[in-house]
């Protein structure tokens, strides 16, 4: 085991900063507006998308990168909440996002007219005040495959 | 009366050594009678109770041989815990629809669940590296069988196993 925590170095972040830092960034991305992504992570913030080529990314000059490529191949429409989790500084959000993805997003082809998908969604976030330390993302990689290989535009 | 965090640690380090030894009946006991169990990316969905659950943990066990998990990451929540391990053993069915010819394999897992207060897994939801699984099913074949072959068999069984 190398890290078990329960994040008791100091009284918190109220579940109710986390989940207003969690709107703003839900936004940003959806906006495609990377220096307001930026703005709700800490400098050092550990940022991995499971799956991503590249990932862990642990600087705001790694994930501007990752975030131009992102945006490239992954158009928000819209997301639903689905399940919320809070504990000491740390939450966990499950969400079902609705989008567009084109080219290779997550290593599939999806072409450059691109098609829609719609998968799960779980972020696990860290949080030091009113920033996000470490984001770790995980989705429903099985949905967007198979949402790829379907050849008629829906 | 919601339960501590050792007792959450020992709640999950039971349902893993259930899972490493291929015991239904153990893991079963760890889970709530009316549990929802969500591997997601499974093709049927959610599975409820007991009955539900258990070919899905009977599908597992024919498709993956587990030796360990490694604890990674542990968050803890009233009655909630979330857990990030590394799965080693071996690809021994057909994981996620892919021949495993008893290949060695590891891969992160993330578990994120909650909990009654008399002890049992009352939501169990699973979250799995599926590009790094299916990355090392495809590009290790001892046969030498191509990516796109492999490729091919999970689309025509239309999802993954479980």
């Amino acid at each position: 085991m190398t890290d078990t925590e329960m994040n008791t170095r100091n009284a918190g972040t109220p579940p109710e900063v986390m989940d207003a830092v969690m709107a703003r960034h839900f936004e940003a991305e959806a906006a495609h507006d990377r220096e307001g992504i930026l703005a709700t992570l800490t400098e050092d913030a550990e940022h991995e998308p499971v799956g991503f080529p590249g990932a862990p990314f642990h600087s705001h000059d790694e994930l501007m990168g990752f975030y131009e490529v992102l945006f490239e191949e992954l158009e928000q429409i819209d997301i639903t909440p689905v399940r919320r989790l809070h504990g000491h500084n740390f939450l966990v959000d499950e969400i079902q996002y609705g989008g567009r993805a084109y080219n290779g997003f997550m290593g599939f082809e999806f072409g450059p007219d691109g098609k829609p998908v719609d998968f799960r969604l779980l972020h696990v976030c860290e949080f030091e005040g009113d920033r996000i330390s470490r984001e770790q993302v995980w989705l429903d990689v099985n949905a967007i495959r198979m949402q790829a290989a379907v050849n008629v535009d829906a | 009366m919601t339960l501590t965090p050792a007792e959450m640690d020992e709640l999950m380090d039971r349902h893993f050594a259930y899972e490493m030894s291929d015991d239904v009946d153990g893991v079963l006991a760890t889970l709530a009678p009316d549990v929802v169990h969500d591997i997601v990316g499974a093709p049927d969905g959610p599975t409820i109770g007991h009955s539900g659950t258990r070919p899905t943990y009977e599908q597992v066990f024919a498709d993956l041989a587990g030796d360990r998990v490694e604890t990674l990451h542990r968050y803890y929540g009233s009655n909630c815990l979330t857990d990030e391990s590394l799965w080693i053993g071996r690809a021994v069915g057909n994981p996620l629809g892919i021949p495993g010819d008893s290949r060695p394999l590891e891969f992160r897992i993330l578990h994120v669940m909650e909990f009654d207060d008399t002890g049992h897994i009352t939501r169990e939801n699973v979250w799995l590296d599926y590009p790094s699984i299916t990355a090392q099913l495809t590009h290790n074949s001892p046969d030498n069988n191509t990516h796109e072959g492999h490729e091919q068999k999970a689309h025509e069984q239309e999802g993954i196993s479980r």
